[in-house]
């Protein structure tokens, strides 16, 4: 299977790879994983106080879409709301990226992760 | 009468659980596979023939479930509740997938420094920690009721710790080479 051009670029030379302090309080974690590829995410946003992601970082083990998809979508929420951060849908990623459908669901995993990033922000904070 | 479609465990004459003996399961398949290989059917009409070789299909198939863990596992508790493991799900399991994000940048770190007792190390650790899983897999599919949450937590554990594994013998190799 031929990876896109925009994929192997992503794989390449991923955007924002790295990790914030889990226990600071203006940072959310997202930790997801496809038990069928084995793929394992974390996704990291930090917030400032007006709700707006600054930096995002990520690590992910996984194939190249999966890296892609996690990279790009750090590349994407910086500098939106949390809600917008949110509200990315994975057939944004997956059209930008152009992946094959059998490699759809890596950015199934990327969406879930923003989402699970957000939700633990706000839990931190009471939301 | 056609008789109804035998599951994997009952063409070699098991009952349907989690344990199983591996090397034994492979001495059945090779007795089994000789018993119908199409050889054997030279002189047979094409429809005995046919039969035989969609009995070795079968019969490998069966194995090549049972063999694996995971697949067996998945294949098990399909058998016993109708529940499909095998389609792409997201898992949200933040203190198990830390853990395994741990794991693989703990590979990542012994592949770098290409110490090839380390990697042996780290695969006898990730091995320990799948026959636990693998224990644990066992008393569950033993208990009445099912529990299905579990057991499908279990399945998904398994499936990672596999896949640590299988990215060890990947490094392996590249060792080696």
């Amino acid at each position: 299977m031929a990876y896109s051009e925009k994929v192997i670029d992503h794989y390449e030379n991923p955007r924002n790879v790295g990790s914030f302090e889990k226990a600071d309080n203006s940072v959310g974690t997202g930790m997801v994983g496809a038990p069928a590829c084995g793929d394992v995410m974390k996704l990291q946003i930090k917030v400032n106080e007006q709700g707006i992601i600054e930096d995002a970082k990520f690590k992910t083990y996984g194939c190249g879409s999966a890296i892609a998809s996690s990279s790009l979508i750090t590349e994407w929420v910086k500098g939106k709301t949390i809600d917008e951060a949110q509200s990315i849908k994975n057939t944004q990623i997956a059209e930008e990226l152009a992946l094959p459908p059998v490699k759809i669901h890596c950015s199934v995993l990327a969406e879930d992760a923003i989402k699970a990033a957000v939700k633990d922000y706000k839990d931190k904070h009471g939301q | 009468m056609t008789k109804a479609q035998q599951n994997y465990f009952e063409i070699f004459g098991l009952e349907p659980n989690f344990s199983i003996d591996v090397p034994k399961l492979s001495s059945k398949l090779r007795a089994l596979l000789n018993s119908v290989h199409p050889d054997r059917f030279a002189s047979s009409g094409s429809q005995q023939q046919m039969l035989s070789m969609q009995k070795t299909t079968q019969l490998n198939d069966a194995f090549a479930v049972l063999k694996n863990p995971v697949k067996r596992a998945q294949y098990l508790l399909h058998l016993k509740t109708g529940i499909d493991t095998s389609k792409e799900h997201t898992v949200n399991d933040p203190e198990f997938l830390m853990q395994q994000l741990e794991l693989r940048e703990e590979l990542e770190d012994i592949s770098a420094s290409s110490d090839i007792s380390q990697l042996n190390q780290f695969a006898d650790k990730i091995s320990e920690l799948e026959e636990v899983q693998e224990q644990q897999m066992a008393e569950l599919f033993l208990q009445k009721p099912l529990d299905t949450d579990e057991l499908q937590k279990a399945i998904y554990k398994l499936q990672f710790l596999h896949k640590t594994l299988s990215d060890i013998e990947q490094a392996e190799d590249k060792l080696l080479s």
